[in-house]
């Protein structure tokens, strides 16, 4: 490699594996457990039709996209003991509890669960399954010494990069699909008419019959340019904390007038602790701990 | 390599480098081309879509509905709570989801996939009415266009009764009748 290419391959070298703080990766992981079990908790009358021979499943004859029929559904008894393995992994990763083990076996019951029944895995879904495959990769912290001379806990920061490249680039690459091949930037009225149908809440039918058509096209572009927008956002140190007010409010948004929307929005937002300062994640870890009774899982490896 | 600068073994290389091969990679290209990646891992495949998200202005919604035709009687719609209550996202059920999927297919597996839903919803209707022969499933579909019909509504999003909209908002997707002699009565009633 000649000199002038070896010198940003090194630093970005030097980036991706350079040694963090691990907080900022078991804050993420709390968060995406926390907003996955409260996504599970949301369908307590259908895990039978979900989970088990009870509900509708193809046949392998007739596969849809992602289809692989190395799982069955499960027999209508063995919903309640796989629930519990499941959120009960999640509820453990919460409490800091065997942290690793239980990382390992929600991995594995998302993926049953992804393989299984591919007609109810939305986005949300395939970043949980990644997220928690790259939390089961995550090596261990090692005590240093830091630049400041204090011993610290540190980790590889390579898992930390792939959730950051990855979040990045899900938001980049949805708004490049709305400019093209989507009509985002041609036609003023796509939000407008998104909020009529399927999705809407009352709060979106309240804006519906409310809002000028101009506010829904205000909204519009507020949102394919925050889209486009976020690899700068989220990039750029300065940018980090409007980027993660921005994308709180649209998620907000997003929430209020989609229903059921609002467990995508709350995984995202916790996404976006990724990139908050793993200093500020101290103070407010700190904060929880002395003011909230029982709160000490998010400190366990800190210094 | 500068240690104080970089903590990675060989495993975190390599961890780190396939992590970025089978997804960092995949969604980018995926996300900034809309192109299948050749020969690449089915399951990989279905799992690096996740960017295409309500890229389309909706000019119709589809609301799906399903209808039974016992022996002797005549098209009845069916009550959705008896057979499918998961509501993923959005004011629709599961099978809604199933059928609107097959309903985007082209028509041959469309049809054979509807088909075999069809036949669960058969089993599913006699467990429940074990009086009742049925003799055959049919799915509608109801448009509902977007614009002055639908953008004021007084709250959340229904689906429209079929006994409410004008025949030009409805159409057939597929009839499935279950044994060769019910074909015929089937097609007097179609």
């Amino acid at each position: 490699m000649t000199p002038s290419l070896a010198k940003p391959a090194t630093r970005f070298l030097d980036f991706v594996f350079e040694p963090v703080d691990p907080i900022r990766l078991d804050m993420l992981r709390w968060g995406l457990a926390f907003s996955y079990l409260l996504y599970l908790c949301l369908w307590p009358e259908s895990y039978r039709e979900w989970l088990s021979v009870e509900g509708f499943h193809y046949t392998r004859d007739v596969a849809v996209a992602g289809h692989s029929f190395y799982f069955s559904p499960l027999p209508v008894a063995a919903v309640p003991w796989f629930l519990t393995v499941f959120m009960g992994s999640l509820f453990s990763i919460i409490c800091g509890w065997q942290t690793r083990l239980m990382t390992w076996i929600c991995f594995a019951c998302t993926f049953y669960l992804y393989e299984m029944e591919p007609v109810t895995m939305f986005t949300l879904n395939k970043l949980y399954l990644v997220a928690f495959a790259i939390f089961c990769l995550v090596p261990g912290t090692q005590r240093v010494m830091t630049a400041g001379g204090v011993m610290a806990w540190r980790q590889s920061a390579w898992p930390l990069r792939i959730l950051q490249t990855t979040f990045i680039i899900h938001y980049f690459c949805a708004g490049v699909c709305k400019v093209w091949p989507g009509d985002w930037l041609t036609n003023p009225d796509v939000l407008w008419s998104q909020s009529q149908g399927l999705y809407a809440t009352d709060a979106a039918a309240f804006m519906l019959r409310h809002l000028p058509r101009w506010a829904w096209t205000v909204l519009q572009y507020f949102a394919l340019v925050f889209e486009l927008a976020v690899p700068f956002l989220f990039l750029w140190r300065r940018l980090v904390p409007l980027g993660i007010v921005l994308n709180l409010l649209l998620q907000l948004g997003i929430a209020l007038m989609m229903y059921k929307l609002i467990y995508f929005g709350m995984q995202i937002v916790f996404f976006s602790l990724a990139f908050v300062d793993a200093s500020t994640l101290r103070h407010i870890t700190g904060w929880l701990r002395r003011t909230v009774p029982g709160v000490r899982s998010w400190t366990l490896r800190t210094s | 390599m500068d240690a104080a600068k970089r903590m990675a073994s060989w495993k975190d290389y390599t961890l780190c480098s396939l992590v970025a091969l089978l997804w960092i990679v995949p969604i980018i290209f995926h996300g900034l081309t809309d192109v299948k990646i050749p020969y690449f891992p089915r399951t990989l495949s279905h799992l690096i879509r996740i960017s295409k998200l309500f890229h389309q202005s909706q000019a119709v919604w589809s609301s799906f509905v399903y209808q039974v035709l016992p022996d002797g009687g005549v098209w009845t719609t069916l009550d959705l709570d008896d057979y499918s209550v998961l509501e993923p996202f959005g004011h629709r059920r599961r099978l809604d989801r199933i059928v609107e999927l097959t309903a985007s297919d082209n028509p041959q597996p469309g049809f054979v996939r509807r088909e075999v839903l069809a036949e669960w919803i058969r089993d599913r209707y006699q467990a429940l009415n074990p009086q009742d022969k049925l003799l055959a499933v049919r799915f509608l579909y109801i448009r509902s266009i977007s614009g002055s019909e639908i953008a004021t509504p007084a709250g959340y999003w229904r689906n429209p009764d079929l006994r409410s909209v004008t025949p030009d908002r409805v159409g057939l997707l597929s009839t499935h009748p279950f044994a060769p002699s019910s074909r015929v009565e089937v097609s007097k009633l179609l």
